[in-house]
């Protein structure tokens, strides 16, 4: 009895430091696990610019609507937004194509579709594409498009890019995210400001 | 002994799994994250002064200013202040001797309380945007009412008609034109009530930002309510920019800083003499766009 109660308190002793060492264990395992889960997107990636596959990926869906508009649109008003829309559209297509799938198209795509304010800054923030994955291709492509009425000069987006490559001979999702905002000047719609975000999906 | 040896493999061990995270690469520098940028003025500072006048309803000519605040936003680090001027301030106005502050916007409009404001504080503004009490209102019930929290209850039946017991509200067009203009209620009178202006600013800067989270169209529809009834010296591309610019701010990187006043009388009018301290206040606003 009496050699059995020393070790007895020895090992109540030990518990807490047995316990936070088994959970240090437990919480590196997760994160180190966690890490090989998410192993491809990098903004610090300095692979080659190379693109997606454009010619599998997914169509595009995308919709326009008018937005602040104190009552329906008029006749009139609905023709303006008609034509806008589908202007905006090609502009937010266009370089969310550059952005999502093919990063070596992001210099001329800024240069024709940013301003020159905010152009540098997107030039800095465009993710580049994982380094060695193959078979990169858009499984998604959705887009949401307010335009600013009565004058449809102004227009915000919201888009998002599901992303699928091979990597190490598994599958990997991401999605992209932009924010996009927009003005119109001498007839030609810019990006004024942008708010990009990638995650990758499990 | 035992205890020590417990506490040296826990050590150990953490120590063994950070230095296993800290050598992957990865650890450091996970997943791409938000980026966000937007125009840049010149000198990384913007400044708006905001103005509420006391014209009940249709033009605001002839009014007074019931509300008058700074609205300063760093670019470069997205903090700011709103920097708030009592409607009795005793303060020269350019053309017309020392007076109220309020008189500047009866005298000259907006641009004479403007530059009543940028003589007084070295401050350079950028634009201007007015709202009457109409105006006010209007823009509330277009935006489908405020969230605030109120830490005492408001009652001022007999001035603004504000009746409203402590705790969050969300405040529609009346009640918050109510809130705004109560200075009955609170023993700071017309320093708390332009405090309490301040603090309804950040609280629709608030809701901007999480109607913006939901929808980037949000701030097209918030433009298009300013746009329809305040008025302003902006183009619609730089309010465009602006909206963009206030929705990367977050209400806790601004601060809410009333100029530092002492009570008194000029005649039979009760005003408040802004104090010398102010100046330091200004320098920095001046110099940061930060409070």
């Amino acid at each position: 009895m009496s050699s059995i109660a020393p070790s007895a308190r020895l090992g109540w002793r030990l518990l807490p430091a047995v316990i936070a060492a088994a959970v240090a264990v437990i919480a590196a395992s997760l994160l180190i696990g966690a890490l090989r889960d998410h192993p491809i997107l990098h903004r610090s990636e300095s692979g080659p610019a190379v693109g997606a596959d454009v010619a599998t990926a997914a169509l595009w869906h995308t919709d326009s609507f008018p937005v602040g508009a104190s009552g329906h649109l008029s006749k009139k008003e609905r023709v303006r937004f008609d034509v806008q829309k589908e202007r905006v559209r090609v502009t937010v297509r266009d370089l969310s194509d550059a952005l999502a799938l093919d990063p070596g198209r992001m210099p001329d795509a800024v240069e024709r579709l940013v301003t020159k304010a905010a152009a540098p800054a997107l030039l800095k923030a465009a993710p580049s594409m994982p380094k060695d994955a193959t078979e990169i291709t858009a499984i998604k492509r959705t887009g949401r498009i307010g335009l600013q009425a009565p004058r449809f000069a102004a227009a915000a987006a919201e888009v998002n890019v599901i992303m699928q490559a091979s990597f190490e001979g598994r599958i990997v999702k991401w999605r992209n995210h932009f924010d996009l905002w927009l003005e119109r000047a001498d007839g030609e719609w810019r990006v004024i400001a942008f708010d990009l975000d990638r995650t990758q999906l499990r | 002994m035992i205890k020590r040896s417990a506490a040296l493999i826990a050590v150990i061990t953490l120590l063994a799994s950070g230095m296993v995270l800290t050598a992957t690469p990865e650890a450091a520098e996970l997943l791409v994250g938000r980026v966000h940028s937007s125009f840049q003025p010149t000198d990384g500072k913007v400044f708006v002064l905001v103005i509420g006048n006391d014209a009940r309803s249709g033009n605001p000519l002839n009014s007074r200013s019931d509300a008058i605040h700074i609205v300063g936003i760093n670019t470069e680090t997205m903090r700011g202040g709103i920097l708030n001027f009592p409607r009795d301030s005793w303060v020269p106005i350019p053309g017309y001797g020392t007076s109220k502050i309020n008189e500047a916007l009866y005298h000259g409009g907006p641009d004479l309380l403007a530059q009543t404001l940028e003589n007084m504080t070295g401050i350079r503004l950028d634009y201007w945007v007015m709202v009457g009490f109409e105006d006010f209102r209007n823009i509330i019930k277009g935006l489908g009412g405020v969230k605030v929290h109120l830490p005492t209850a408001v009652y001022d039946p007999s001035g603004s008609g504000a009746r409203l017991p402590a705790g969050t509200h969300t405040l529609g067009g009346h009640q918050s034109l109510a809130y705004v203009r109560t200075r009955h209620s609170f023993g700071g009178g017309d320093i708390t009530r332009t405090t309490n202006q301040a603090g309804f600013l950040l609280a629709l800067l608030k809701k901007l930002r999480g109607e913006m989270q939901k929808s980037p169209a949000a701030l097209l529809r918030w433009i298009s309510i300013t746009q329809r009834y305040a008025r302003y010296d902006m183009s619609a591309d730089e309010m465009l920019r602006l909206g963009v610019v206030a929705s990367e701010m977050k209400p806790r990187n601004m601060g809410n800083v009333t100029v530092p006043v002492s009570i008194g009388t000029v005649g039979a009018a009760s005003v408040v003499f802004i104090t010398s301290s102010a100046s330091s206040v200004y320098a920095r606003f001046r110099e940061t766009g930060e409070l």
